[in-house]
């Protein structure tokens, strides 16, 4: 049975899992850390850097490191996200061939599915480091609202990092699956996920024997813990202004290690009282002498700072339930997802909105990935029962005369439906129309996502209003969504299959597949490379420390001036392959070195 | 400003270089005796001439590399000449002996005008050592002699004027004097026009390969290029009594000695005086960048060199050794660290930090030192040029603030 891990495709922060046993596990990256950045960064000299490291150049490479691609992909270039986000992104937007978004890093243009993929390939290599084999198929997770493009367009990222992706998940569903994995139960939850950049509140329905019906979704995609972060920077740059008037945002390196170190006292301060930051030589005065920050921070002036930014999640909760016609009693727990919920401030304020205890049976950082690798278990093992209700994120419709958006199938209805509407003509004498399929909650169509479109004709003459034509929209299991328009006199009939698109060309992603194979290969063989160098290395320095012993014993005796040469003549032969960058030459020098070493140590051991 | 000729003006012996150069006018000198023209040296008697040429006349390899290496001295590297007088001769069976160097100066008043190095004291022919070599080297011949490249071949051809060419049909003369019975010169006979005039036409029935000019070169003021075969420079039909003073080319701006055989151009252009040196500002940092590039001060030679390319990017030699510095450099620092794929750390503690000395770079790549990343991974995140975090980090390694650890 094929290994499916399960993928939170995050905005700031990645995480990959695993069901293991039957019990689902996180896989930790080389670093130790459960969550990786989903961050990319290309340096000077065009070497790819992902997660933790990208991260940590992030403001000295700023123009070149790319962090929050989540929020741009599968959107257009027209939309207003994008514009925004060209607006205020440190690196650069461009339009791409087919009015889709690209990221410009160095001398290169990116799809924000191919960076998306990047992310995706290092989750799947560190799956694969972990689990000492190949992996191939995976569930992502998405936010609730994503609409079809931007399903899609992660689905594409998937492909692109050369993973099947068999199923994308809503988050809070994932959620909702970890915290009710292996319980049966009926519930009531509420998700609570304030992340990295984005903050997502969804109603979730448990069922008995595993069935997951999302109820109600809503967010703010620019609201996460690097709002957090930013307070906390402010707060410092301006207590350093006032000691020694010098801005450190004038500086990359010392807002680099600001930045790093607001996160890390933020972090510090849901469990402790107060921290320190220290930061030797942050900055050189005119004077050319090296300053320091040093200040203290306490929990109270986090909540100063940031207590704003909380009231804004518990308002959009407050919003959610009454567009679910909910009472927050009927909530019965409350699930806190991200990193940011550790943030005592927010469990308190979440708690004082729902009046009830957030659940702390799951780890915030790891419960949608968790719940990604639980519905990929289920997904290719038939023993598992486990039946997934999703819902649209977004109301489906046409548009009407007056460019006004007539919905037909609401936002947070459950999948599979179909909705039938019954249309007139608008002139006299109209022998055809076109019917618009669009995606959204605007009464203005123009402000929704166009899906689809096609043109129903041979309608009968007559004056408007006297001809009838039935629009229906279907969404099948897997949500395809298919919509036909009949002329009910005529039963003339018009159909169209939407199908998502990120943007990308078929070519296109054929491409980038080939493109991000031949960096894995080329990848997996410098990683070889070194692991054959370092070793090489190694013996090659312990022999070198035996050399001068072994000497002693050779030059007493006559033998052994032969192996001596020939030890002489392999570390030769070591270096130079090392030199050479040659791994075949390493690894037979490898061999030979050991075998050396063996000698020497031999040799060594029986004299001392 | 243009010098007047001075007809004793005789270059000294700077080797052996020189020395061919009044082999080839001796033979010019044997010419112009016989039309009676005016000499400040005493013509050489063909016989010596004859005698010499026959024992054939070899730069050894340290001779020519002397010679290379002599400093603003014009250096004519003839080795290639040399080595292809030699086949031409092999093949064409032509000579009996090998030819010594073409394009030598005259004397009198046809010499060519050359500025030699400080060092170098005026001789005259007659004074002038011969040491006649019968063999030449074992496989000299197809050893061309070692040739010093500037730094910059084609800026230094740009800078340098392209003053003199040695004139093939000089090498066709000095071939039919040399040949046993073919040459007017050698009986002694009067010159006639078309047995010594040198029509270029017939460039190519040398058998040379005129469009190699490797290893004929002179530095910083003085080239000789075999490129570009300008029409007969002279007719040595021609009396002396014919001949025109010599006009007078005006030397350039820079003071550096401009002979070209362009079209424009013939031997009559020659002066006879002394070519001024190219005087360089002692100022030109380029000067001092390449003077602490070839003595391997790198670090200043790319210090220089950002301070040249502050004030003009596009500089292209300052370029060339600034990247040539910064490879040097870093290979030199990475090595001093060990390998990138090492660890830093700290090697004291965290609190001692704030009392050293240390600017703000420094500190920010104290701040990556985590015990953790290695130095590769240092670089990447530090945003810095590779060779300023490199120098940065063996200077903390240096002072012992941080250690580097395994792998």
């Amino acid at each position: 049975m094929d290994r499916v891990i399960g993928i939170d495709l995050g905005t700031t922060n990645s995480c990959v899992a695993i069901v293991d046993g039957g019990t689902p596990t996180v896989i930790p990256n080389r670093g130790g850390y459960k969550t990786t950045p989903s961050m990319v960064a290309i340096t000077e000299a065009g070497k790819r850097l992902v997660g933790h490291i990208a991260k940590r150049q992030a403001i000295t490479n700023a123009e070149n490191t790319v962090s929050s691609a989540k929020r741009l992909i599968g959107r257009k270039w027209n939309s207003s996200q994008v514009k925004n986000a060209v607006l205020t992104s440190s690196y650069r937007i461009v339009e791409g061939p087919h009015s889709d978004v690209r990221i410009q890093l160095r001398d290169s243009n990116y799809s924000v599915s191919e960076i998306s993929a990047m992310v995706l390939q290092e989750m799947r290599v560190i799956a694969e480091d972990f689990l000492g084999e190949s992996v191939s198929k995976a569930v992502i997770t998405v936010p609730a609202y994503f609409n079809d493009n931007q399903r899609q367009a992660t689905r594409d990222a998937g492909q692109i990092a050369g993973l099947d992706v068999i199923r994308i998940i809503n988050e809070p569903t994932a959620a909702a699956l970890a915290y009710g994995f292996g319980k049966n139960m009926e519930k009531l939850v509420a998700v609570y996920d304030l992340g990295g950049g984005t903050f997502d509140i969804s109603i979730l329905e448990i069922g008995a024997h595993g069935v997951f019906k999302v109820i109600a979704t809503a967010g703010d995609t620019f609201l996460g813990g690097e709002d957090f972060d930013a307070r906390i920077i402010d707060w410092l740059v301006q207590s350093f202004k006032e000691q020694h008037e010098i801005d450190l945002r004038q500086d990359r390196m010392a807002l680099q290690r600001l930045k790093d170190a607001a996160e890390k006292a933020k972090c510090e301060l849901s469990s402790v009282k107060e921290t320190e930051i220290n930061l030797p030589f942050i900055i050189s005065s005119g004077r050319n002498e090296a300053l320091h920050l040093q200040q203290t921070i306490s929990r109270e002036t986090l909540v100063t700072l940031c207590e704003d930014l909380v009231e804004r999640t518990v308002e959009i909760c407050k919003q959610t339930l009454l567009d679910a016609k909910l009472d927050k009693d009927e909530v019965e727990d409350v699930i806190l997802v991200g990193g940011m919920t550790r943030m005592p401030k927010v469990q308190e304020a979440v708690g004082g909105f729902f009046q009830r205890d957030p659940c702390k049976g799951v780890h915030p950082d790891e419960v949608v990935a968790l719940g990604a690798a639980i519905q990929g278990a289920a997904l290719v093992d038939d023993s598992q029962e486990m039946i997934l209700l999703d819902v649209t994120p977004h109301a489906l419709g046409i548009m009407t005369f007056g460019s006004f958006f007539e919905e037909l199938i609401p936002q947070n209805t459950t999948v599979p439906t179909a909705r039938t509407k019954i249309f007139t003509t608008s002139r006299d004498n109209q022998t055809a129309v076109k019917i618009l399929v669009m995606q959204g909650e605007n009464q203005r169509a123009e402000e929704n996502e166009l899906l689809g479109e096609f043109i129903l004709t041979g309608l009968r003459r007559a004056a408007k209003g006297q001809v009838e034509i039935e629009v229906t929209f279907e969404i099948n299991a897997d949500g395809i969504v298919s919509v036909s328009a009949k002329d009910l006199e005529t039963g003339q009939q018009q159909s169209i299959q939407v199908t998502a698109s990120s943007g990308l060309t078929k070519d296109e992603i054929t491409e980038m597949i080939e493109s991000a194979k031949d960096y894995m290969m080329e990848r997996r063989s410098s990683e070889e490379f070194e692991a054959a160098r370092q070793e090489a290395e190694t013996l090659i320095a312990e022999i070198e420390r035996l050399f001068p012993q072994v000497e002693v014993v050779v030059a007493a005796s006559d033998f052994g001036r032969e192996a001596v040469n020939k030890a002489r003549r392999i570390l030769k032969e070591a270096k130079e392959a090392i030199d050479n960058r040659d791994l075949t030459a390493i690894k037979n020098q490898i061999e030979a070195l050991a075998r050396t070493h063996r000698m020497f140590k031999g040799v060594v051991t029986k004299t001392q | 400003m243009a010098r007047k000729p001075e007809a004793t003006s005789i270059p000294p012996d700077t080797g052996e270089i020189d020395s061919d150069w009044n082999e080839t006018s001796s033979v010019l000198d044997a010419m112009d005796r016989n039309s009676a023209g005016p000499t400040a040296v005493p013509p050489e008697p063909y016989e010596e001439y004859a005698r010499r040429a026959s024992h054939g006349h070899y730069l050894t390899d340290e001779q020519a590399r002397r010679a290379l290496s002599a400093p603003s001295m014009p250096i004519i590297d003839t080795s290639d000449v040399d080595e292809l007088l030699g086949l031409s001769t092999r093949e064409s069976g032509e000579l009996e002996a090998p030819i010594p160097m073409l394009g030598q100066q005259r004397s009198g008043p046809y010499e060519i005008p050359l500025e030699l190095g400080d060092d170098g004291e005026d001789l005259r022919l007659s004074e002038r050592p011969t040491t006649p070599q019968l063999e030449p080297p074992p496989g000299f011949a197809s050893t061309p002699t070692p040739r010093v490249e500037p730094p910059d071949q084609a800026r230094w051809g740009d800078e340098a004027p392209t003053p003199t060419v040695t004139s093939p049909e000089a090498l066709h003369a000095l071939r039919k004097a040399s040949t046993p019975g073919r040459s007017a010169i050698r009986s002694g006979a009067p010159v006639e026009g078309p047995e010594i005039s040198i029509s270029m036409s017939n460039a190519e029935d040398l058998d040379l390969d005129l469009d190699e000019p490797e290893g004929i070169y002179m530095e910083d003021s003085l080239e000789l290029s075999l490129d570009n075969i300008p029409p007969a420079p002279f007719d040595l039909s021609r009396s002396p009594a014919d001949f025109e003073p010599p006009p007078t080319r005006k030397v350039g701006a820079a003071n550096s000695l401009e002979l070209s055989l362009d079209d424009d151009g013939d031997a009559l252009d020659l002066v006879a005086a002394r070519a001024t040196p190219v005087i360089q500002d002692p100022n030109d940092p380029l000067i001092d960048l390449r003077d602490r590039y070839a003595v391997g001060d790198f670090t200043g030679a790319h210090e220089i060199a950002e301070s040249i390319l502050a004030e003009d990017p596009t500089n292209s030699e300052a370029l060339r050794f600034r990247e040539s510095c910064r490879d040097v450099l870093t290979q030199m620092y990475t090595a001093r660290l060990g390998s990138t794929s090492k660890v830093p750390r700290l090697a004291i503690p965290a609190a001692e930090l704030q009392w050293l000395s240390l600017d703000h770079r420094a500190g920010f790549l104290l701040s990556c030192v985590d015990g953790r990343s290695s130095i590769e991974e240092i670089l990447d995140v530090s945003g810095m040029p590779a060779l300023d975090a490199l120098r940065i980090l063996y200077t903390l390694l240096q002072q012992q603030i941080i250690e580097v650890v395994g792998d």
